[in-house]
């Protein structure tokens, strides 16, 4: 098991990168309340998201089958993957039938999921990412740490140093700058690649569309100047209606990052002529959650990061202590079912104090889901005893008195045995020091008085 | 099969939900221009109104500057760079300002609906983005969006766009013209 306390102690070297790291995501999440309090049906729109996911959630079978009815017959090819493998090979199929060996790619958090930038670049196949962020850290080899933001680890005078070595340019540290160098390094690929890839953020059954946002405007760049679009999409993100994302599309971008909508939402239902369309629908695990209770209703999440602003946590440890593909809150719902093993400490890297749930746009239940999985990872083992025998010791007076007399005669003499049991609490705090006497003990003494 | 083994396991696996869903009920604003006015000048774009550009070509110029390549799919404002009937990425990527008819505007969010072009990288590959409007054709909100694109139905491709690209990648900087066009300017006509 990877500790989440103990993958975030590195982030937590460079104290002022924290508070960095800690006050631009407040900011953000300051930006996102400002941008929902203009809107006077917020709390509507919440609820109808919420109620139109699960609905749609509870009829995936059939929304799927009217999906890809319509989809077809608009002439985009519907390919169906179970696994994360299964898309891969679909990909890398796909490009090697038109012998093409380099694709530019937009941001989607399902391939990374699914491990396609490794994958294709063992079967030869070039990957650029071209969102900037992405792109930054495809040059860092790091994994994005946020879901909306990538590249929210890194300071300015990091990326100027890498923009430095990769292009040869003069190290700056101006945004500006930059950003016109990567769009004039990344025009290039644009114009000369073959096929591109995106991710899904929306689709819909009804008309067999599916909708894609950014704010840079790669996804289309990429898109529209190469012959094939493959667009991978996790099967939880279809809606049944097209009006149902005038309400999705009101809250996402408001919820992630305080805008409005999104620079561009472009809506894809016929490729164009002489060009093809290729959408994956992915499972990798998600049906399977759909049918656990009490966990399901994590498959409503819309992917908009903002639980992870909002999060204590999150803030102070940043997005690669959770060493999953999706940090911060709902990743700590998510990832244990993939891996209770390797995830199962990310679950207790919260104060559950609920922030999340109150912030999520289709109101997941996360800090419920977060307390429901402590139990469901500690059932049976050793802290479950002790939390029981804790109880029982409650409940007993003279059990109580004696483990209370006995634990702070521990704690005085031998000191070095409680630090070691509670280790994990003692390294940042150090623990009260025993009084004298208890508190039973003096009132014995002082009630007659 | 993929396809049958994830229909299987969903049919199987699917959660009884007894809520029912209703159509969102919403309210139009009053105003809605001043509203789109202002929440394009908030995403980074501007606006114009056509009455206030009188002479084009000049307008153009103190605009964007000399000698640029203006492509134009409105009869009114026209432009100097054709593109050939066989279009090519190189072609497409020497326009500096293109000018392209949006359906409608959305107030809430400065997003203009934009689906009719010669080729649909051209909103994105251009330097500089120039969209025409009726006023007439300003609507409150994403629900009326959505009646509008309902009753013409979804086109094969369509776009909504709110302000110039953008990027804040870099340290939270926000950063104009990442990929995308690194002006917008709406015209309302
Ligand atoms: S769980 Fe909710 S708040 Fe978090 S990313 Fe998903 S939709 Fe956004």
């Amino acid at each position: 098991m990877t500790d989440h306390y103990e993958s975030a102690k590195k982030f937590l070297k460079e104290p002022s990168k924290v508070d960095w790291h800690d006050e631009t995501l407040w900011w953000v999440r300051k930006k996102r309340d400002r941008a929902a309090g203009e809107v006077d049906e917020w709390e509507e729109l919440r609820e109808a998201a919420s109620n139109i996911k699960e609905r749609a959630l509870a009829e995936l079978d059939s929304n799927l089958m009217e999906f890809e009815q319509k989809a077809i017959a608009n002439g985009i090819t519907v390919h169906w993957a179970a696994s994360a493998e299964k898309h891969n090979e679909i990909i890398s199929d796909l490009l090697r039938e038109r012998n093409i060996s380099r694709v530019v790619k937009s941001k989607s958090m399902l391939t990374e999921e699914c491990g396609l930038n490794p994958y294709l670049e063992n079967h030869g196949i070039e990957v650029v990412d071209t969102d900037l962020g992405e792109r930054i850290l495809q040059w860092k080899e790091h994994a994005p740490s946020h879901i909306v933001m990538p590249a929210i680890h890194l300071k300015k005078k990091e990326i100027g140093k890498i923009f430095a070595e990769k292009l040869k340019i003069p190290e700056s540290d101006d945004p500006q700058l930059l950003t016109e160098t990567a769009r004039q390094h990344l025009r290039g690929y644009f114009l000369h690649s073959k096929a591109a890839l995106t991710g899904v953020n929306f689709a819909v059954a009804d008309t067999g569309a599916f909708v894609v946002c950014t704010n840079e405007g790669n996804a289309d760049m990429g898109v529209h100047l190469a012959d094939v679009h493959i667009a991978s999409m996790g099967i939880e993100k279809l809606l049944p209606k097209t009006e149902d994302l005038a309400v999705f599309l009101r809250l996402l971008a408001r919820s992630a990052t305080g805008q409005p909508i999104t620079a561009f939402t472009s809506h894809f239902k016929k490729p164009a002529r002489g060009k093809e369309i290729h959408l994956i629908l992915v499972d990798n695990g998600r049906s399977a959650i759909l049918g656990k209770r009490g966990f399901w209703k994590v498959l409503k999440c819309i992917r908009c990061g903002a639980c992870m602003n909002t999060c204590p946590v999150f803030r102070k440890a940043g997005g690669h202590s959770y060493h999953s593909t999706i940090p911060g809150p709902i990743g700590a719902i998510l990832a244990p079912h993939y891996d209770s093993e390797k995830y199962g400490s990310l679950p207790f890297a919260s104060s559950l104090c609920g922030s999340c749930t109150a912030v999520c746009p289709v109101k997941i239940d996360i800090d419920r889901q977060l307390y429901a999985w402590r139990q469901e990872l500690t059932r049976g083992n050793g802290s479950q005893l002790l939390v029981s025998l804790i109880g029982k010791a409650l409940q007993r007076n003279k059990l109580y008195d004696r483990l209370g007399v006995f634990l702070s005669m521990i704690q005085r003499r031998f000191p070095w045995i409680v630090n070691r049991v509670l280790k994990a609490y003692t390294q940042s705090r150090s623990l009260p020091d025993v009084p004298a006497e208890s508190f039973k003990e003096w009132y014995k003494r002082n009630r007659d008085e | 099969m993929s396809r049958e083994s994830i229909l299987g396991k969903l049919r199987k696996n699917k959660p009884v939900v007894t809520s029912e869903v209703s159509a969102f009920d919403f309210e139009s604003g009053i105003n809605a221009t001043e509203e789109f006015i202002r929440s394009v000048k908030d995403v980074g774009g501007n606006v114009t109104g056509i009455n206030s550009i009188e002479n084009w070509g000049d307008w153009i110029k103190r605009s964007y500057g000399i000698g640029l390549n203006v492509y134009s799919e409105v009869a009114s404002l026209i432009g100097n760079y054709l593109l050939d009937k066989e279009i090519s990425n190189e072609q497409l990527n020497k326009i500096d300002v293109a000018v392209l008819e949006g359906e409608f505007g959305v107030a809430e969010n400065g997003a203009v609906w934009v689906e009719r072009f010669a080729h649909r990288s051209i909103p994105f590959i251009t330097q500089h983005l120039i969209l025409t409007l009726k006023g007439s054709n300003i609507i409150s909100n994403m629900h009326e969006a959505y009646a509008e694109l309902a009753e013409y139905g979804i086109p094969d491709f369509g776009v909504f766009i709110s302000g110039p690209s953008k990027t804040a990648d870099i340290e939270q900087s926000l950063v104009y013209g990442a990929h995308g066009p690194k002006s917008l300017t709406v015209v309302i006509s």
